[in-house]
């Protein structure tokens, strides 16, 4: 297929560029940059829904798909930290997919309605613990 | 203080004896009965004396007492002391994993990280002081739901009409193209739809008797927010919105995104 990321073909094992510098060499994938589209999927990590989506399509199983989500870890690190804009779900399931086990369970929709119950209760909640009840 | 009642005591009675026996000899001498009565004044002063004696003694007894006691609370308030200074001692202290590497950054770029950050971290107020967000069973669209990336927002594409099919990732992993399977059933609809989940769910007010209640249907018009479930994570119409699902239109039309330019589909 088409040379994208993630393909074999693709020479880049370092993350790329961040924007502006060096943003003139880069290749544009449909108007994105290697950047914009990589910023985009690690988000969307942070979404229980869409890891149970990307496990029913068997993708968490691959080898070489495996290998990116490690190479995503570079978003954790400044300088790319700062284009993080869901900071908590993303890093955590980041974290998580990286442990064999949870690739395998998050195909299961029970653990995909939880984590997804949970994530927007500790959204709330983790704004009122440090502020004084008012209720 | 026995001995000196018994002396006044002695006196006394030596001294009345005394007198009563010059009375029963028929010789009764002044001499004698002053004696008599300056011995049962200093009995009556020993007998007064007496008393302080013993209410000093008293005294003593409930000070003794007292010290006794307030010794016994010194001690135990040591002991306690000590005791708790051995329990701080062995407490482990919480071991923070040893620090990467550090990164500098400045208070300007912190905040300016934390203003963009919170309209994505921060669910509105109402949700955050009324503790249960406002259930209804549709999701109304967030309010003003911004891209959630960094990247430039003008680079919005409209959804490709279904051709999007799996989630736009452009994997090796088989054939994105293939992939244009139908939507994933368990992706699509509950995020979309949902129906409020236990935790949340308030049941909706019963139809009350008033009729001056605003009827349901007009809620979402008046109240742009009703319904609203806040995610901290980017829901699947904005992950439709962005970049990815424009790569994989591309692919899917067997056209190969390296190198083109922004397409306005």
């Amino acid at each position: 297929m088409a040379s994208d990321p993630m393909s074999v073909n693709s020479s880049a094992r370092e993350p790329p560029a961040p924007p502006g510098s060096g943003a003139d060499e880069e290749p544009k994938y449909g108007g994105y940059t290697r950047f914009e589209l990589e910023l985009e999927f690690v988000q969307a990590l942070g979404n229980p829904l869409y890891l149970n989506h990307l496990a029913s399509r068997k993708l968490l199983s691959n080898p070489a798909f495996i290998a990116y989500l490690d190479y995503l870890q570079y978003w954790s690190r400044p300088p790319y930290l700062k284009y993080i804009t869901y900071p908590g779900p993303t890093f955590k399931n980041l974290q998580l997919l990286q442990q064999e086990k949870f690739r395998q369970d998050i195909i299961s929709p029970d653990l995909v309605e939880r984590l997804r119950v949970e994530g927007m209760k500790a959204g709330i909640d983790w704004h009122r613990e440090s502020f004084p009840s008012t209720a | 203080m026995d001995k000196y009642l018994d002396t006044r005591f002695e006196r006394v009675e030596k001294a009345l004896s005394t007198f009563i026996d010059s009375i029963a000899k028929y010789n009764p001498s002044e001499k004698l009965a002053e004696d008599l009565v300056a011995a049962d004044r200093e009995l009556a002063a020993g007998l007064k004396e007496l008393e302080r004696h013993q209410n000093n003694h008293a005294r003593i007894l409930q000070l003794r007492q007292e010290t006794a006691s307030l010794d016994q609370q010194t001690k135990d308030i040591i002991g306690g002391l000590w005791n708790m200074r051995k329990e701080v001692k062995t407490t482990p202290a919480t071991q923070y994993p040893a620090t990467g590497p550090k990164y500098k950054f400045t208070t300007h770029e912190l905040l300016n990280y934390a203003k963009r950050i919170s309209r994505t971290t921060l669910p509105p107020a109402h949700l955050l002081y009324n503790g249960e967000p406002l259930s209804e069973s549709q999701q109304a669209p967030g309010a003003g739901g911004g891209q959630p990336m960094e990247v430039d927002s003008a680079a919005q594409t409209p959804m490709p009409g279904g051709g999007g099919g799996g989630g736009g990732t452009a994997t090796a992993a088989g054939t994105p193209a293939a992939s244009a399977a139908p939507t994933p059933a368990a992706y699509g609809p509950s995020a979309l739809t949902t129906t409020t989940t236990a935790p949340f769910s308030q049941p909706p007010p019963p139809p009350s008797a008033n009729q001056t209640a605003l009827p349901d249907d007009f809620k979402p018009h008046i109240n742009l927010l009703t319904g609203y479930q806040f995610h901290p994570w980017p829901t699947e119409d904005k992950v439709r919105m962005g970049g990815m699902a424009a790569y994989q239109s591309l692919v899917s039309r067997a056209v190969d995104p390296r190198g083109l330019a922004l397409q306005v589909a």
